[in-house]
C-alpha cells in the first residue's frame, strides 16, 4: 500500500534526543506575587547560553 | 531565564499582590498567563491586563521601568494562578533598539486544530503551515499544546535550536518516556522529531530557537555583551534615563 508523503518524511527523519526530565525545582518568591520554580539558568544548573536565545 | 509558577491558589487581597518598579535592558520578557490576571505598568506610558490565554512579549530592548501585579478585580476574588515568564536574549545588534509591546489575546494566536479535539496555540514560529502572530529578532518556535488524552501527536524542530517542554497541565509519554505536570523535558541538539502520546488531558509549552552565538555580560535586569555595557547600563539606570514610573 502506498504511504502517505508525510509518513515517508518522518521516517526520514531522526527523534531529538531527550537529554532529561526535570521535576519543578524548589520555588522562590518573586516580589509577593509570583511563586516561581526557575527551570532554568539555576534549576538545570546550565552554562548560561545553555537555552541561547532564552536566557 | 525560565520561571514557572506552577497552579497555586492565592487567597482573596485587597492590594495586589506583585512586584515592584524594576528596569531591564538589552532582551525581550514574554509572559503567558494559563491561570489569573495579570496588570502591567512601564515607563513608556504603556499598560495592560494579561488575561487566562493571552501572551504579552515584551521588548525591553535599550532600557525600560516596569512593575507587574495580580490584576485588581483578580486579587480582590482570589483564585489560581499559573504563568510563565521567560526571557528572550537580543543580538548585539537589536540591544540598543526601541523598546515596545506585542500583547497577544487568546484568540490572536495561531491555531492548529488536532484530530481528537484538541489545539495547537503558535505563539511564535510556524506548526505544520500555521504562523504565530509574534515577531522576533531571531528565530523562535513557541507554541502551546493542547492535547486530549490518548492523543497523540508528532512534529519537528531543527536539529541546532535549543527545545524544551514544559508540561503545565495532564501527564504525558515523549518518546515513550513519561513526563508528569510541572516537568521540564530538555533536548539535545541531535535529530528533528518529537512524537507525543498523552496520557490525560495535557497542555505542554514547546520554546525552541536558534542560539545567538554572542558573548554574554549579564547582572540582575541587564543582559548585555560586554562588562562595559554592563557598566554603562547601571550608570543609565542611576542617572534616570530609563525614565520614570510611579511604585
Amino acid at each position: 500500500m502506498r504511504q502517505p508523503s508525510f509518513v515517508f518524511l518522518k521516517e526520514n527523519m531522526k527523534a531529538k534526543t531527550i537529554e532529561k526530565i526535570l521535576p519543578p525545582p524548589a520555588p522562590h518568591m518573586v516580589g509577593d506575587g509570583f511563586r516561581v520554580h526557575n527551570f532554568f539558568p539555576s534549576g538545570l544548573n546550565m552554562a548560561n547560553n545553555r537555552m541561547s536565545p532564552f536566557l | 531565564m525560565m520561571d514557572y509558577n506552577s497552579k497555586i491558589d492565592f487567597s482573596p487581597r485587597e492590594k495586589p499582590r506583585g512586584v515592584g518598579v524594576h528596569p531591564h535592558r538589552g532582551f525581550e520578557t514574554v509572559t503567558i498567563a494559563y491561570q489569573g490576571k495579570i496588570a502591567h505598568h512601564d515607563s513608556t506610558g504603556n499598560s495592560g491586563i494579561i488575561s487566562k490565554g493571552d501572551v504579552q512579549w515584551m521588548t525591553a530592548a535599550s532600557g525600560i521601568l516596569h512593575k507587574e501585579y495580580h490584576e485588581e478585580e483578580f486579587s480582590k476574588s482570589g483564585g489560581p494562578f499559573q504563568m510563565i515568564q521567560l526571557w528572550v536574549n537580543l543580538p548585539a545588534k537589536d540591544k540598543m533598539s526601541k523598546p515596545k509591546y506585542q500583547a497577544i489575546a487568546n484568540n490572536e494566536l495561531g491555531k492548529y486544530s488536532l484530530d481528537n479535539g484538541g489545539v495547537v496555540e503558535i505563539i511564535a514560529g510556524e506548526f505544520k503551515g500555521v504562523k504565530g502572530r509574534a515577531s522576533t529578532f531571531t528565530p523562535v518556535e513557541m507554541y502551546n499544546i493542547r492535547i486530549k488524552k490518548d492523543g497523540e501527536l508528532t512534529f519537528n524542530l531543527p536539529e541546532n535550536f535549543n527545545s524544551g517542554i514544559l508540561v503545565v497541565e495532564g501527564e504525558v509519554k515523549v518518546h515513550g518516556q513519561k513526563a508528569l505536570t510541572d516537568n521540564f523535558i530538555l533536548f539535545k541538539n541531535e535529530g528533528e522529531t518529537i512524537s507525543i502520546k498523552a496520557d490525560e488531558d495535557s497542555i505542554l509549552f514547546v520554546l525552541s530557537g536558534e542560539p545567538i552565538n554572542e558573548p554574554i555580560a549579564a547582572y540582575g535586569p541587564f543582559l548585555m555583551n560586554t562588562h562595559e555595557e554592563l557598566q554603562q547600563a547601571m550608570d543609565d539606570f542611576n542617572k534616570g534615563k530609563f525614565g520614570y514610573l510611579e511604585d
